[in-house]
């Protein structure tokens, strides 16, 4: 079954004259459990793509339905609040708030739940040692090498146990060895029942995927052509 | 972690901004609480001279020259062309009791010469004297004949104590005993009693001026005017009216000054906050992104400089309300009283907070406002 299914989308930039079709009729099912790569060349449409999955970016046309539910028919806040719930984000910056360490990062979803600040703690520490960390909770991301703010990154996206992970060009900024444990990562994650897309351009990682999906000038190709 | 976590975190790794926002509270807050506790306190010291003097009426010699300070008033004087009031002044006075008139404190005042530098002595008769200034505190005894008692900053400049002695004018006197501080003209002077006022001055048969203390003080102005033209006879309101003017022009001021200075806050708050915005659009993307609401990039932004301003009103209210007895002197050339004015305390604070989240409050809302697309650009 579709946890995922992307009908007709189309996205439009800029207005007037000055306008690009990024997206053109975009159609695509994703089921529970899936880890797939999202692959193509720069400017193909796949960050886009990736972001209108995530509930982020609304798409000029078409529908974006997650676990049966249309995301573009809910309002902002509700959108938010559904963001919380399904979905967890790795940036390809990673994008840790610098002010905030390790741990605080991880626990910064749960900042807006009812959950008691111990239990916050616990969970993030767990969670943290789940990717290694555990021992440097108390740094400050410039305190952390790529490699460590990237684990703390993904920490971040699975402490709320969202049922899925979008992760865009996660291991850009990687070397292959850090590229390769980030990964084994995903792909522990992935068996643990966790639905992953993953952007990359980088042909080593779909070894690692169950299924690649390839855009080229914002159209799906079927079947995918790995640039 | 709750988002006053997230907001006290920002605020503590963030020094430089942090330090630079809580200074303009702190600086804001105690230049408005300092001008209100110097008003107050000016405002406070008039009051108690009115009090002091309460309704009373005072008697002094037409003259031009006002050279000659008393009481937190200006009586004409003694610098140059000294004129007195002649004993039938003080006789009409006590055949016109009657308008109500209760005590009378004719004073002998006049310069004399200590240690090379000059004091104004003045010659009271205490019993009446202090039925009008209950307040006057004599630490050891009322003076007696070649007695005098000296007012606590005479003492404390000369060195004087009860029991010790002061050489005036080629004549031992010994020192009764000390006034205590009453933060007037009287700490800066020396008393005695009339005969050794009258010796000391070589006036031997005149007042310098009489205090009066009457029911009716402008029946008795009215009726003594007519009957003494030689003098001046004026309700001591009358005298304290220019001083009314100049604090009420320094309370004007003061809340000009403290209104300029809260615009001044909003806007440097507002630019700082809004800067600040622009820098942290990454950040905010983030945390729409991780399914943070508007009320809660709001709510974040609000806790930042709720207690800033929280924080930096208290740390001012402090400095402003101790500034005055620390520094005011050095200005005003007179002591004020540390005051703790619980009512401006909670005002500043109010006021703070409200002008914060004034100030913020555009900034705030457009960091809540950027919506997703805006944010994933950012990111």
């Amino acid at each position: 079954m579709s946890l995922i299914k992307v009908a007709n989308v189309n996205k439009v930039l800029g207005n007037g004259d000055a306008t690009v079709e990024v997206l053109k009729g975009i159609n695509l099912n994703v089921a529970a459990g899936e880890f797939l790569a999202l692959v193509g060349p720069s400017g193909s449409g796949k960050s886009t793509l990736l972001s209108i999955l995530g509930g982020l970016n609304p798409p000029s046309k078409g529908t974006v339905l997650i676990d049966d539910i249309d995301v573009y028919s809910l309002s902002q806040e509700r959108r938010a609040d559904f963001r919380h719930e399904y979905i967890g984000f790795v940036f390809q910056q990673y994008h840790l708030i610098p002010y905030l360490t390790a741990l605080e990062n991880v626990m910064l979803p749960l900042a807006i739940t009812a959950l008691p600040a111990k239990h916050q703690k616990e969970k993030a520490h767990d969670v943290l040692k789940k990717v290694g960390l555990g021992d440097k909770r108390s740094r400050l991301p410039n305190q952390l090498s790529g490699g460590e703010q990237n684990r703390v990154a993904i920490a971040r996206s699975i402490i709320n146990e969202p049922p899925l992970i979008f992760a865009d060009e996660p291991t850009g900024s990687l070397d292959s060895k850090t590229a390769t444990e980030l990964l084994e990562l995903f792909q522990t994650l992935n068996r643990n029942g966790l639905t992953i897309i993953m952007v990359t351009h980088n042909k080593d990682n779909l070894d690692w995927v169950s299924r690649t999906i390839c855009i080229r000038d914002g159209r799906l190709i079927d079947p995918p052509q790995v640039a | 972690m709750t988002l006053t976590t997230i907001a006290l975190q920002n605020l503590r790794r963030r020094k430089g901004r942090t330090a630079f926002l809580l200074f303009t509270f702190v600086l804001v807050s105690a230049i408005i609480v300092c001008l209100q506790a110097l008003a107050v306190n000016l405002q406070a010291d008039l009051q108690k001279s009115l009090t002091q003097y309460g309704a009373n009426v005072i008697i002094t010699p037409r003259s031009e020259h006002l050279a000659l300070s008393y009481g937190g008033l200006a009586v004409p004087g003694l610098s140059y062309e000294i004129k007195t009031l002649d004993n039938s002044v003080l006789d009409i006075v006590t055949r016109n009791s009657g308008s109500g008139i209760q005590t009378r404190a004719p004073k002998v005042i006049g310069k004399i010469n200590f240690q090379d530098k000059s004091l104004l002595v003045v010659g009271v008769d205490f019993a009446s004297e202090l039925k009008m200034k209950p307040w006057w505190k004599i630490n050891g005894k009322q003076p007696q004949a070649r007695e005098i008692v000296a007012g606590a900053t005479v003492a404390k400049q000369n060195s004087l104590a009860a029991g010790s002695t002061m050489n005036l004018n080629g004549l031992s006197y010994s020192v009764a005993g000390i006034m205590q501080e009453t933060g007037g003209s009287e700490d800066n002077v020396i008393f005695t009693d009339i005969p050794t006022a009258r010796v000391l001055t070589e006036n031997t048969d005149s007042w310098s001026m009489i205090e009066l203390n009457s029911l009716r003080p402008d029946q008795t102005v009215l009726r003594l005017s007519e009957l003494l033209p030689a003098a001046k006879v004026e309700a001591v309101s009358q005298l304290v009216q220019g001083t009314q003017e100049s604090v009420d022009r320094f309370r004007n001021y003061a809340l000009f000054a403290s209104l300029i200075l809260v615009l001044i806050g909003i806007l440097i708050v507002a630019v700082t906050v809004t800067a600040n915005v622009n820098n942290r659009a990454p950040e905010i993307g983030v945390f729409r992104a991780i399914g943070f609401r508007k009320e809660h990039i709001l709510g974040l932004f609000l806790r930042e400089i709720l207690l800033l301003s929280l924080s930096g009103s208290i740390a001012g209210y402090v400095l402003g309300a101790i500034a005055p007895p620390l520094f005011g002197h050095l200005i005003f050339a007179k002591s004020f009283t540390f005051h703790l004015f619980p009512g401006l305390a909670l005002l500043t604070i109010g006021a703070s907070l409200l002008l914060a989240s004034v100030a913020v409050a555009f900034p705030a809302w457009r960091a809540a406002s950027l919506d997703s697309t805006e944010a994933l650009r950012c990111i």
